[in-house]
């Protein structure tokens, strides 16, 4: 059986909070709300630099790697329309297919997504920033 | 006749799925609902009102720092209210107003863990004890009993929250909590009148 004991007597003087408590919640949230904004868009922001550094790198080699392997060419006779594309089309097709440095281009595009990602989320929290600052 | 449609406010667990779906104004209702008893806990706790503003707001930035991890099967009220303790207590540890020993009560001994079956009597003081003398004998207990005694008769909590809360068994909770409301008693009456 529970002890049916309780302290309906015990008066206790109410306690009021004090003035401003409740904006000083709010204050201290805001304020850790900015300063994690603040630490991802440093964070992004240098993500975005290296991404954007290895990106040119990147490219570069692709462009390179395009040329040494003559897809340019392979390119160009497709896009000509000549009698002769129409007539070996299968074979220049595949010419074409493997001409393509796909580690280059994967690394490429792979880069390119990060690019892009982190500079959506250093714009997101640089939005943050200057919404609740 | 025009009907008159009463809308129940939301409760804990409504606003805070609210929130977790991107309404930020249901957090800090939330937070006004809470506001109150949390700050009225922690100052008798700590006994300082400046401390305990202090304390209130670091609760509520840890409570919304961790809202995501909440898992909601629980009383939000008793997770906040468990993160209210926790972080008065370290406080008052580095303050080095307390002992260890006076926190850590996992060494509580097997009789003390055992309900208590004697009753006591309903009005456990008496009608005319000022509330001076009844908040002095209150911060005369260590905080561990304190809280259990706050939570108890100014939360209206359950035995079984307060048990969650402090990170004991139910029996033990209701142990000492019977055993705080003595030791007051026992203060009162040493007490000049």
């Amino acid at each position: 059986m529970e002890n049916p004991v309780t302290l309906s007597n015990l008066r206790l003087p109410k306690i009021e909070t004090p003035t401003g408590l409740l904006e000083g919640v709010f204050a201290r949230i805001r304020q850790e709300q900015v300063r994690l904004a603040r630490m991802r868009t440093t964070l992004y922001s240098v993500g975005m630099i290296l991404s954007l550094g290895t990106g040119s790198l990147v490219t570069v080699s692709l462009a390179r790697s395009l040329r040494a392997s003559g897809f340019y060419e392979y390119a160009s006779l497709a896009l000509s329309g000549d009698s002769l594309f129409l007539t070996y089309w299968r074979e220049l097709s595949f010419s074409l297919l493997e001409s393509v440095p796909f580690i280059t281009l994967l690394m490429f595009l792979v880069v390119l997504l990060v690019l892009v990602w982190t500079a959506a989320n250093t714009l997101t929290n640089v939005r943050k920033i200057v919404r609740i600052a | 006749m025009r009907a008159i449609v009463l809308s129940m406010p939301a409760t804990d667990e409504e606003l805070l799925q609210e929130y977790l779906n991107g309404d930020e104004a249901a957090f800090e209702r939330l937070v006004e609902r809470h506001l109150t008893p949390l700050y009225a806990f922690i100052y008798r706790l700590c006994g300082n009102p400046d401390e305990a503003k202090d304390l209130t707001q670091e609760t509520f930035l840890k409570a919304w720092k961790n809202v995501r991890n909440f898992d909601q099967e629980r009383s939000f009220k008793t997770w906040l209210f468990a993160i209210a303790r926790n972080t008065t207590f370290d406080y008052l540890r580095k303050r080095k107003q307390i002992l260890f020993s006076e926190l850590d009560t996992e060494t509580e001994s097997f009789e003390s863990s055992l309900e208590d079956t004697l009753p006591l009597p309903e009005e456990l003081f008496a009608q005319n004890e000022s509330q001076q003398r009844v908040e002095q004998a209150l911060l005369s207990l260590s905080p561990d009993y304190r809280s259990i005694v706050l939570l108890h008769d100014t939360d209206s909590l359950t035995f079984e929250a307060i048990a969650e809360i402090v990170g004991k068994p139910m029996n033990t909770v209701k142990s000492q909590y019977r055993r705080a409301l003595l030791q007051m008693r026992a203060f009162l009456s040493q007490m000049p009148k």
